[in-house]
């Protein structure tokens, strides 16, 4: 997989001027070694030749130097991104294309953006004290509004750091029917290390100015102002460059200067020397061949430096790139602009059954299918899609229509999002769509749903029979005997109405963790005799407790084992025959204590055995047809015991009956804890105490 | 007089809807769609009333076609009986004659009876006039 993402547009910008500063460095040191070999005169024509190299070399150096940096704000400033940002006004998304060109190493040491009156709105590195500030007055800003290329501009100092002048390059952003809406600017250390980094410069003193005759670099002239000097430096500026000797009075030598023109930037470099150390230390032409050399080999290792920490950048930016997508739960294809799959990640290969090499170049359309509801609607979906992505903007299906074949020929709902690629250019490259399996949503909406209509069911269906009896009681004069079946129907169906409230609020207690549990020893006998205390004596009478001897105490909540229990004994006694017995049985069996609640009922069908501590889960029977009860009973108990470290399950046959097991923990002999998380209960089922 | 089939997985409801209608109808109940046909044969009734929530069968109007497919019942009008009012639509959309809503007000299920009953009964003559 190739993902490329956001870092071909920068390494594009940066591989351009590292490019462009190589061939100026080879063009300059080639001529210089040219001119080498012809001149073969005089020592004190090679120390002039040397010296004006020299300044040629460090001119063009530091002009190529300016000409990246000018290209690369100038790209920076057509980045179709950014300049979505800024007519959004979107300044904090500004400062993460700030970030990239302050990262890039193009030697800048910040970056910001000023809106059309000159305000800055975001800044890096963030300097908070800047935002906000009017910069319209600064040449940076007045000067780059007109231009349609950079602005390079007079050096100034900066607030933060007056010590250290800085130089700006700024260029205009703007909008796509030309509009200036920002200025984007950058600033520079003026430093021969942020210029010109690989020169050698021990020996000569070589000063640049600006093409308004400032010193900008180089060691400061005090007192030595001389007319030659000046001349130098004008000539310099006017686009010449030669030699000049003079006399400089602070030194009180002869000295040699050297002149060039800095080509881009319209400055001037001059090069003085000492005239003496001129004409001795000249050296011989091999020498100066091989600093020529050097010099190239010098240029070229920058340049391969450059390279290789670029190409890290990219690398390091694939790698992450490619975990992301492989880890992303969604499904994510690349495709070219006519919609070919270019790649797909390990999520939509599963989605779709297919590997992204046998879906590669081929229409997602033809590969699976894309279904918007009609045939109609979905040439208009994919009409809209592509005119979105040609107009550089994201687009995301709405509603619930889409949907797409699975490899094993299912339909599968999804919701997409997709966005485009663009070039520096602003030119469609490819599509990146991420595709959602909603299947789970779709199901959980359904459930929800039914919920909602089991839960009204289950509470007006009572409430129907209390209100009807009651209106019947209210307005007819009613013979006594069809009074008493109203009231006892009013007391049944309130009955029922509180037993399906009291399972609701059981349910919402669990779900919402607001259940909190007391945690200690439980004692199985007193546990099971508190539970048959509510049953009527009929019922009482068919349940038959058998608890071994010497049984430790379980570890749970005295008042949830209860409920458990209540749960399982009249689930027991509900769905079996008026006569038949129920058994009651507590055990050791290690590492746990187990308690069995046995009926002699009709037993449950396989696949009810399954579900049946589901939600709202009632079996499909005569028995439970005939039995009131909201499903929510087994649940209940199922998260009760659970929840206090537990583990339930159910033996069942159809015709003889159902059993249900319910383990708990052993209390630790001696331990008296107190827990409401039943993480930390699980712990202690893990290490039971002996 | 007039019979009335109830299918209703609630079992005293119809003991609750006869105290409302005994001078209109006599109301026999199903508590399953799935024993409706039998007791349709064997009681002759001249309209039903259908719950939607018919627990693990499912939702009643899901049974209607099965339901039409007994002679006894293929002809009725059907009156849907539910807690979910807002199903009113989609029940009459998919067959029903009428709706009664859970809870339900005496006026609002004698009138949907009425309404009902007359037409079954002036098409089958020889059921007994209701009481005055």
């Amino acid at each position: 997989m190739t993902p490329r993402i956001r870092s071909h547009a920068r390494a594009g910008a940066v591989g351009r001027g590292v490019a462009l500063l190589v061939v100026l460095v080879l063009v300059v040191a080639g001529g210089a070694a040219w001119e080498i070999v012809q001149n073969r005169s005089g020592l004190r024509e090679r120390a002039l030749e040397r010296s004006l190299l020299q300044a040629r070399l460090q001119a063009g150096v530091i002009a190529a130097s300016v000409a990246g940096r000018l290209k690369l704000v100038e790209g920076f400033a057509r980045r179709p991104s950014l300049i979505r940002a800024i007519e959004q006004e979107r300044w904090p998304q500004t400062a993460a294309h700030l970030d990239d060109l302050v990262q890039i190493e193009g030697g800048f040491t910040g970056a910001a953006i000023l809106d059309r009156r000159g305000i800055v709105r975001s800044s890096r590195p963030a300097d908070t004290s800047g935002v906000g500030e009017d910069r319209s007055f600064r040449d940076y800003f007045t000067e780059a509004l007109d231009r349609k290329e950079a602005y390079l501009s007079e050096s100034f100092v900066q607030e933060k750091n007056p010590e250290r002048p800085v130089i700006a390059f700024s260029a205009a952003v703007r909008s796509s029917s030309g509009e200036v809406v920002a200025v984007l600017r950058t600033t520079s250390e003026l430093s021969f290390a942020a210029f010109s980094p690989f020169l050698e410069r021990e020996k000569a003193d070589v000063k640049v100015f600006d093409r308004t005759g400032r010193q900008l670099l180089g060691a400061a002239v005090r007192d030595g102002r001389t007319d030659a000097r000046r001349l130098a430096v004008r000539a310099a500026l006017t686009g010449r460059s030669g030699m000049a000797e003079f006399h400089d009075p602070a030194a009180d030598a002869g000295t040699l200067a050297a002149y060039a023109p800095v080509a881009e930037a319209g400055w001037g470099v001059v090069v003085e020397e000492p005239i003496e150390q001129a004409y001795a230390g000249s050296g011989s032409l091999i020498s100066r061949q091989l600093l020529g050399a050097l010099v190239v080999l010098a240029a070229a290792a920058l340049a391969a430096f450059h390279l290789a920490r670029l190409l890290r950048q990219l690398t390091g930016e694939r790698k992450r790139s490619h975990a992301i997508l492989q880890a992303i739960p969604d499904g994510v294809v690349l495709t070219d602009p006519a919609g070919g799959i270019l790649l797909a990640n390990p999520a939509m290969e599963k989605l779709l059954g297919r590997s992204s090499e046998q879906m590669r170049g081929r229409f997602l359309q033809e590969v699976n299918g894309f279904f918007a509801g009609s045939e109609a609607e979905t040439e208009t979906v994919v009409k809209d899609f592509y005119s979105a992505c040609r107009r550089g903007e994201a687009i995301s299906s709405t509603g619930d229509r889409y949907s797409i074949r699975s490899g094993d020929g299912r339909t599968i709902p999804i919701s997409w999002t997709a966005a485009p690629i663009l070039d520096d250019q602003g030119e469609l490259t490819s599509i990146v769509t991420v595709v959602r399996d909603v299947s789970r949503e779709r199901e959980a909406d359904q459930l929800k749903a039914g919920l909602v209509s089991t839960v009204s069911h289950e509470l007006r269906t009572p409430l129907t029979m209390i209100r009807g009896f009651a209106e019947l009681l209210m307005t007819r004069e009613l013979p006594e005997g069809r009074r008493q079946v109203a009231v006892s129907q009013i007391f049944e169906a309130s009955e029922r109405l509180s037993l399906v409230i009291d399972d609701l609020l059981a349910v919402s207690r669990i779900e919402s963790g607001r259940l909190v549990l007391d945690v200690g020893p439980v004692d199985v006998a007193t546990a099971v005799a508190a539970s048959l205390t509510g049953l009527p004596e009929t019922d009482r009478k068919r349940v038959s407790v058998g608890i071994e001897d010497d049984l430790p105490s379980l570890l749970g909540d005295e008042d949830q084992v209860v409920q458990v229990l209540n749960h399982l004994i009249s689930n027991a006694l509900k769905f079996s025959k008026d006569d038949s017995r129920i058994d009651v049985e507590a055990r050791w069996a290690a590492p746990v204590v187990e308690l069995a609640v046995r009926d002699r009922g009709a037993g449950l069908s396989p696949k009810d055995r399954d579900q049946v501590f589901d939600k709202f889960f009632r079996a499909d029977n005569r028995d439970t047809r005939e039995k009131p009860g909201t499903g929510l009973g087994l649940y209940i108990t199922k998260n009760l015991v659970e929840m206090q470290g537990g583990q339930i399950r159910l033996h069942s046959e159809e015709g003889r009956g159902t059993t249900v097991y319910v383990c708990f923990p052993p209390a630790p002999a001696g331990a008296s804890l107190s827990a409401s998380a039943p993480l930390s209960l699980r712990g202690v089922m893990s290490h039971p105490g002996d | 007089m007039s019979t009335i089939l109830l299918i209703d997985d609630e079992p005293d409801m119809g003991i609750l809807v006869s105290m409302f209608i005994e001078d209109l109808a006599r109301v026999v109940q199903a508590t399953s769609a799935a024993e409706a046909p039998a007791l349709a044969r064997k009681e002759h009734p001249d309209l039903v009333m259908l719950d939607l929530n018919l627990g693990i069968e499912g939702d009643g109007l899901d049974r209607l076609p099965e339901l039409r497919k007994e002679p006894e019942l293929a002809e009725l009008p059907v009156v849907v009986f539910s807690v979910h009012a807002s199903r009113e639509r989609e029940a009459r959309s998919r067959g029903a004659a009428g709706f009664v809503s859970k809870p339900f007000k005496a006026d609002a299920l004698r009138a949907q009876l009425i309404a009902h009953l007359g037409s079954a009964a002036a098409a089958d003559p020889v059921d007994d006039p209701p009481h005055p």
